[in-house]
């Protein structure tokens, strides 16, 4: 996968920043309602840039968000909080 | 049968288009009113009993008790109804802060109450929508309070870092603006159908008056009630049609407002893990950002208090001599020179208003356009960090 979406790439990383800890594949794949395929995709990649680590346990698949994949996330969020933060709507004109 | 003709039409006519009567005769009775009203627009309390709660814990506790409310920069405004609209404010810190609460009018409200005021006859209405509209306040004060005051606060979750707290402040602001979208798209509804009752409903009735009278030659009660059910079917059919073009889109706000406060109060009490993904949502609201501010700028002027004021003030009392006029001018069957001036200073007073309006607008229209390219700067400024962002991971 060369580019990912920003969008599917943005609510992966919230997921696996807000389970705190491994996540099983599949419930991964639930959460964020994605293709399986998709999915496995997108945490080679996410891999690939070591924002995520592999573990097994008991025969599944865990997934572990790493400190630069919660970077990432943390960037992201920045970005999209500096667009929405300006006080540009004045609600006292509405009324 | 000619004098009652004349007497119905000047009647229908006083009853509509009475701005200068109600200025001429019906201020003068109806001032008490007008002082009432002027009251009521600043109609607040304060609490300052040492047990106010901060701003912050007002909002949150509102927002845990199921109100809707809007964080501006200077407070809290909770969207009362389509007549009112309450703002919270403090000031002072915790432990000694004093709370404001504040009922401002909406336009409509104002329009509401000066419409049948002006007539002069109508001033009762007046008074009992003002009562209502205080009770009502008042009502809604009362259940503020309890609510506030009814059930300790539970402890915000600790967040484990940066990240919740961005998220938190980021979705309270996109719910801001969502909701500041969502009051425009109502107030111009509701603005609407005002406008087809007052135009359809009162002034149709007097033009098809004139109509059938001029087809019989006289006017009676048939007439009349004939004016007055077509009328009605008219206001009806534009009410409807009106409702059915513009409730899509209402409820697509309305959408966005539920979508918003759900993920807020689940990023506010940190319970669920699961549902809607937050950074998911404020990409959405990234990508609306255009058309909620086209939004905005189509209902900035339909929504301000001020200019719906100044437009009613300016524009009845020209409709009013115009109508006279031209009515005094059809009953003579001759040139009256009075009537005549009545009409050219109705048209002067028109053009003038409309001067008036236009500059306002225009005003209006400026300050909308930096905002809308300042907004355009910055979604093409989002689309491009966020694809920096990606190129640098």
């Amino acid at each position: 996968m060369e580019r990912p979406d920003i969008y599917v790439l943005s609510r992966l990383l919230e997921r696996l920043w807000r389970e705190n800890g491994p996540m099983m594949k599949t419930r991964l794949q639930v959460a964020s309602n994605v293709n399986y395929d998709v999915l496995t995709k997108y945490l080679e990649w996410m891999s690939a840039k070591r924002f995520v680590t592999y573990e097994a346990a008991d025969g599944h698949d865990l997934v572990r968000l790493t400190p630069s994949g919660k970077n990432a996330y943390l960037k992201i969020l920045q970005v999209v909080g500096e667009v929405l933060a300006v006080p540009a709507f004045s609600s006292r004109d509405l009324t | 049968m000619l004098m009652v003709s004349v007497s119905v039409i000047l009647c229908a006519s006083l009853v509509v288009l009475l701005g200068a009567y109600g200025l001429l005769f019906g201020l003068m009775a109806s001032g008490p009113i007008l002082i009432l009203i002027v009251a009521m627009s600043s109609f607040s309390f304060e609490s300052c009993d040492g047990t106010a709660q901060h701003l912050y814990d007002i909002g949150r506790a509102l927002r845990l008790h199921g109100v809707r409310i809007v964080e501006t920069n200077e407070g809290i405004l909770i969207p009362g109804n389509a007549l009112y609209t309450i703002e919270v404010r403090s000031s002072g810190k915790r432990g000694a802060v004093s709370t404001k609460y504040k009922a401002n009018w909406t336009g409509t409200a104002l329009v509401l109450m000066l419409l049948p005021l002006l007539s002069g006859y109508g001033a009762a209405i007046s008074i009992v929508l003002s009562f209502y509209v205080l009770f009502d306040v008042r009502r809604s004060f009362a259940r503020l309070l309890k609510k506030i005051g009814s059930a300790p606060l539970p402890e915000l979750v600790e967040k484990k870092d940066d990240i919740g707290q961005l998220l938190m402040f980021t979705i309270a602001d996109a719910n801001r603006i969502a909701w500041d979208v969502r009051n425009v798209k109502h107030s111009r509804y509701q603005d609407l159908v005002i406008f087809w009752m007052v135009v359809l409903g009162l002034i149709g009735t007097l033009v098809f008056s004139i109509v059938f009278w001029s087809f019989s030659g006289t006017i009676g009660l048939f007439e009349f009630t004939s004016a007055l059910v077509v009328s009605a079917a008219l206001t009806i059919i534009a009410i409807l049609l009106t409702r059915s073009r513009m409730l899509p889109g209402i409820r697509k706000a309305d959408h966005w407002v539920e979508r918003l406060e759900a993920v807020q109060a689940r990023e506010e009490s940190g319970v669920s893990v699961d549902g809607e993904s937050t950074i998911g949502l404020l990409i959405e609201v990234g990508a609306e950002l255009p058309e909620w501010l086209q939004t905005r700028d189509k209902g900035h002027v339909d929504n301000s208090g001020a200019m719906w004021l100044l437009t009613f003030f300016l524009v009845l009392p020209s409709a009013y001599l115009i109508a006279n006029g031209v009515m005094s001018l059809l009953m003579s069957f001759s040139i009256q020179w009075i009537s005549v001036i009545w009409v050219l200073v109705g048209v002067a007073l028109a053009f003038a208003s409309y001067l008036v309006y236009r500059h306002l607008l225009r005003q209006e229209r400026i300050k909308s356009h930096n905002l809308r390219k300042e907004w355009e700067r910055r979604q093409k400024y989002l689309t491009r960090r966020l694809e920096e962002v990606i190129e640098g991971m």
